[in-house]
């Protein structure tokens, strides 16, 4: 009750004097607001600078306050296992019984690869390095599809590095701090996969468009792709090491492919930042190197000449 | 005049309660819940905390307040620069304007206003963003976002409420 009369009074001794300066100060605002869209535009490098040294100082903040929140889920997801141990146990019990025959498999396979590399001797696919980051903000918004990670360039996280977890590769790097960078999901707007189709072979460029399902571009027009693919990272443009699982398709209508990504976006918690190079200077001499390290794959590469 | 110096700190510290907490409600926003959807709302937030501090208590929710908030969450989501910044002043502006309609009034009254200037938000949002990516933007998660924030606006508005007799004077 109080409130009212003693602010209307406040108002008519103030009214028109502050008129014109919070319009002046309004349209200012407005003004400087279009100009950060058009230099954001215009001068996006620079722009994109000035957000990476805002991120780097709020980064701290976020890293503290995110770290309850992972304990949380945590926990939850403590609570959840121990009510689902019995379904757990039996369902690992089933996929380790699987996974055992694959594994014998793997292995002749792998000798075998050997063998015939032995022979061929093909350009080695350079082992990836790694960098594990966990994410500290789940950002983006309405028309972006980012998140920021707690490692950055004195992690040697590099601008246009692969960005994967366990279950597929979740994006690349686009801005890079001192100590912390933004991951760019596979469903941005802005984000271009070179992919191929893993059976049919066929070329094509995953394009997100903020949808949760990305669609694939310049597929070939006469391409048998069909529902249930998997697509994997063809290693083109050198960005991207090959092979990496992206996704699967999940449905084809009026020609045009859209893919589920195997991440799950739900539990983007720590994630692995690929230091890859398709052409590192002297690696050519590890041609016979050990196919240990897990994450290479066999791309069917022809020597040059 | 160690009181009145201690009061009109005690007053500057009250006066910056509203961008404070919508400072906070930004930053626990992008916490990384591991929930879907959960990067709507931080500009959510934003937009629901500029509204009722512009409806209800203008004087401490400034445009530059609104301005720096946009900034806040445009720094925070990679998006094109100077558009949350745009949108809160303009959301700022629509709500300290229409104050005599809305503010005084019943709940409802308010969360028809939220519901409307939140809507014209949404299609500025679109605009200037497809605007700015020179291609029509998919306008399905603005609408899924409109309708978050108008659903969660009731919620927010009632812990705000609960916040404001604090950032009156003493």
């Amino acid at each position: 009750m109080a409130k009212g009369p003693r602010l209307s009074t406040l108002a008519k001794v103030a009214a028109p004097a502050r008129g014109v300066a919070q319009r002046f100060g309004f349209g200012l605002l407005v003004a400087a607001a279009l100009a950060l869209l058009v230099l954001g535009k215009t001068h996006g490098d620079a722009v994109r600078q000035l957000r990476v040294l805002a991120v780097e100082a709020i980064a701290p903040v976020l890293e503290v306050l995110s770290a309850p929140v992972i304990s949380a889920r945590h926990a939850l997801s403590e609570i959840e296992y121990f009510w689902q141990t019995n379904r757990e146990n039996q369902a690992l019990r089933e996929q380790v019984t699987r996974l055992a025959k694959w594994q014998t498999i793997a292995r002749n396979l792998e000798q075998e690869n050997a063998n015939l590399r032995a022979l061929l001797n093909p350009a080695h696919d350079p082992a990836p390095m790694f960098i594990s980051a966990r994410v500290i903000g789940d950002t983006g918004g309405l028309f972006v599809q980012s998140a920021l990670l707690n490692a950055g360039r004195r992690d040697g996280v590099e601008a246009g590095q692969a960005v994967t977890t366990a279950l597929g590769l979740a994006g690349r790097v686009v801005e890079v701090g001192q100590r912390s960078s933004r991951l760019l999901l596979l469903t941005d707007l802005n984000s271009r996969v070179p992919v191929v189709v893993e059976q049919s072979r066929h070329r094509a460029v995953l394009a997100g468009d903020n949808s949760i399902r990305p669609r694939l571009t310049f597929l070939p027009a006469n391409a048998k792709v069909n529902p249930g693919d998997r697509v994997v990272t063809s290693g083109h443009a050198g960005v991207f090491p090959p092979g990496l699982p992206v996704g699967i398709i999940s449905s084809i209508a009026d020609g045009e492919a859209r893919i589920q990504p195997l991440v799950d976006w739900a539990r983007l918690e720590f994630v692995t930042v690929l230091r890859y190079r398709a052409l590192p200077a002297g690696d050519l001499a590890h041609k016979g190197a050990a196919l240990g390290s897990g994450r290479q794959s066999p791309r069917p590469v022809t020597p040059g000449l | 005049m160690d009181a009145r110096l201690s009061n009109k700190v005690a007053d500057f510290c009250r006066s910056g309660i509203p961008f404070a907490v919508s400072v906070l409600l930004i930053l626990a926003a992008v916490l990384p819940y591991g929930l879907p959807k959960s990067s709507l709302a931080a500009p959510v937030l934003a937009l629901i905390s500029v509204y009722y501090w512009s409806l209800f208590r203008p004087e401490l929710m400034p445009a530059g307040a609104a301005f720096l908030l946009g900034l806040l969450v445009d720094v925070l989501s990679g998006g094109p620069p100077g558009l949350n910044a745009l949108v809160l002043i303009l959301v700022h502006w629509a709500a300290s304007g229409q104050r005599r309609a809305l503010a005084g009034k019943s709940f409802a009254v308010g969360w028809l206003g939220y519901l409307l200037i939140a809507g014209g938000a949404a299609i500025l949002n679109w605009f200037v963003a497809s605007v700015f990516h020179v291609t029509v933007i998919e306008s399905v998660p603005l609408l899924v976002s409109h309708a978050i924030g108008t659903a969660a606006y009731p919620l927010v508005a009632i812990f705000l409420a609960r916040l404001q007799p604090l950032t009156r004077p003493a």
